[in-house]
C-alpha cells in the first residue's frame, strides 16, 4: 500500500466531487480526500492546511474560475501538483493549462481520467 | 410543480456543461478564438412564467433550432441578438457586407454552424445515456426569443425545463446563447434516465 497523500479535489459540482473521490478510494483507499466548490473556500483552506499532494481543479465554477485559481496557487504554492479536470476542451485552454504548467482532463471522468491525474503527482 | 433532487440536478448540470464544453470547442475552432462560457442556469418554469426568464429582453432573436429526440427530447437553439448575428456569420465567413439583413446564403450558413454546434453539444450527452439522439434539420428562426425558441403558442398548465448558457467570444465581444427547453411530462422519462445514470457511477 502505497503512503497515504492528499488530494484537494475543487468543483462546483457535488456529482463530479463524488466520482473523483470513489475513483480515488477505490484505487487508494487509504488517501486522505478534501473538497472545496469555489476559488475563495480553496484559498482558505490551503491557507489553513498542509500543502495537498494534489489539487484536481474545475475550469467553469461560480465566481473565479479555475484558471485564475491556478494562477493564484501557482504564486503561493508553486510546488503542489494541479491536474485541471474540465468539460471546457478548446485549444486555447489547453494551452493556458501548459503556460500554467498544469495537467490538462477531459470530462466525463472515468478511471482513466484519475489515473492520469494522479501521475500529475510524480 | 416538477422539482429534481440536489443530486439529479447536479448531475443535468455537469452533463450539460460537458456538452456545452464540446460546442465552445467547436465554436472555437471556427472563430480561431477563445469561447468564454457562463456557468448554466437550470430552471423548472410554468409555461407563461418562462417567457419572462428568456434572455433577449424583447428584442430581436436569430437563431438556429434543433429538436432532439431520444433519452429525453429538447428544443436546442443557438441564438444571438439580431445585430450580433449579423457579425457573428460575417465574422465566420470572413466577408463584409453593407446589407443589413442576412442573406439567404448567410442564413443557410447560420443553420449548418448552428447544426454542427448544437450536435458537438448533444453528442457526448448521447454517450453519456448510452444512447442515440435523433435531430431535426436545423431551423433558421428570428424574432423574440420565444418566437425563437417555439414558445409562441401558449400551453397552459405546462412546465418546462429551460437551461441557459451564454457564450462570449473573448476578442469579438459577440455574445449568444446556447438554449436548452424540454416539456413535461417527457422530463419524467428523462429523470429516469439521470437516475440510471447516477446509479451506474462508481461510489
Amino acid at each position: 500500500m502505497t503512503s497515504p497523500k492528499t488530494v484537494l479535489i475543487v468543483d462546483d459540482s457535488r456529482l463530479s466531487r463524488m466520482i473523483i473521490k470513489a475513483l480515488i478510494l477505490e484505487m487508494h483507499p487509504n488517501w486522505i480526500l478534501l473538497e472545496t466548490t469555489n476559488a475563495e473556500q480553496t484559498i482558505a483552506l490551503l491557507d489553513s492546511i498542509a500543502q495537498p499532494d494534489l489539487i484536481t481543479l474545475d475550469i467553469n465554477m461560480p465566481g473565479m474560475n479555475g484558471l485564475s485559481l491556478a494562477a493564484i496557487i501557482r504564486e503561493t504554492w508553486d510546488a503542489v501538483p494541479i491536474a485541471v479536470i474540465t468539460a471546457n476542451v478548446q485549444e486555447s485552454i489547453v494551452k493556458k493549462c501548459a503556460e500554467l504548467q498544469v495537467g490538462f482532463i477531459e470530462k466525463p471522468i472515468d478511471a482513466n481520467s484519475v489515473t492520469k491525474a494522479l501521475r500529475f503527482m510524480e | 410543480m416538477f422539482l429534481l433532487n440536489e443530486l439529479q440536478q447536479d448531475s443535468l448540470l455537469e452533463i450539460f456543461n460537458i456538452g456545452v464544453g464540446k460546442a465552445a470547442s467547436a465554436l472555437s475552432k471556427m472563430t480561431s478564438e477563445e469561447i468564454l462560457l457562463s456557468v448554466p442556469t437550470l430552471q423548472f418554469l410554468e409555461w407563461d412564467e418562462a417567457k419572462q426568464h428568456l434572455p433577449g429582453n424583447g428584442k430581436i432573436i436569430c437563431g438556429v433550432s434543433q429538436r432532439f429526440d431520444g433519452p429525453f427530447t429538447t428544443e436546442a437553439v443557438l441564438m444571438f441578438p439580431e445585430e450580433k448575428s449579423l457579425e457573428f456569420i460575417r465574422y465566420i465567413l470572413r466577408v463584409d457586407s453593407l446589407l443589413e439583413q442576412l442573406t439567404e446564403m448567410e442564413q443557410e450558413a447560420l443553420c449548418e454552424i448552428g447544426n454542427i454546434i448544437l450536435n458537438a453539444c448533444m453528442a457526448p450527452i448521447a454517450d453519456i445515456f448510452s444512447a442515440e439522439f435523433h435531430a431535426t434539420m436545423p431551423e433558421f428562426r428570428m424574432g423574440t426569443s420565444s418566437h425563437v425558441l417555439n414558445m409562441d403558442v401558449p400551453q397552459p398548465n405546462r412546465v418546462i425545463m429551460l437551461m441557459l448558457v451564454q457564450l462570449q467570444m473573448e476578442k469579438s465581444k459577440i455574445d449568444g446563447y446556447l438554449a436548452f427547453l424540454s416539456v413535461l411530462p417527457d422530463m419524467q422519462r428523462f429523470t429516469a434516465n439521470i437516475d440510471r445514470f447516477i446509479s451506474e457511477l462508481p461510489k
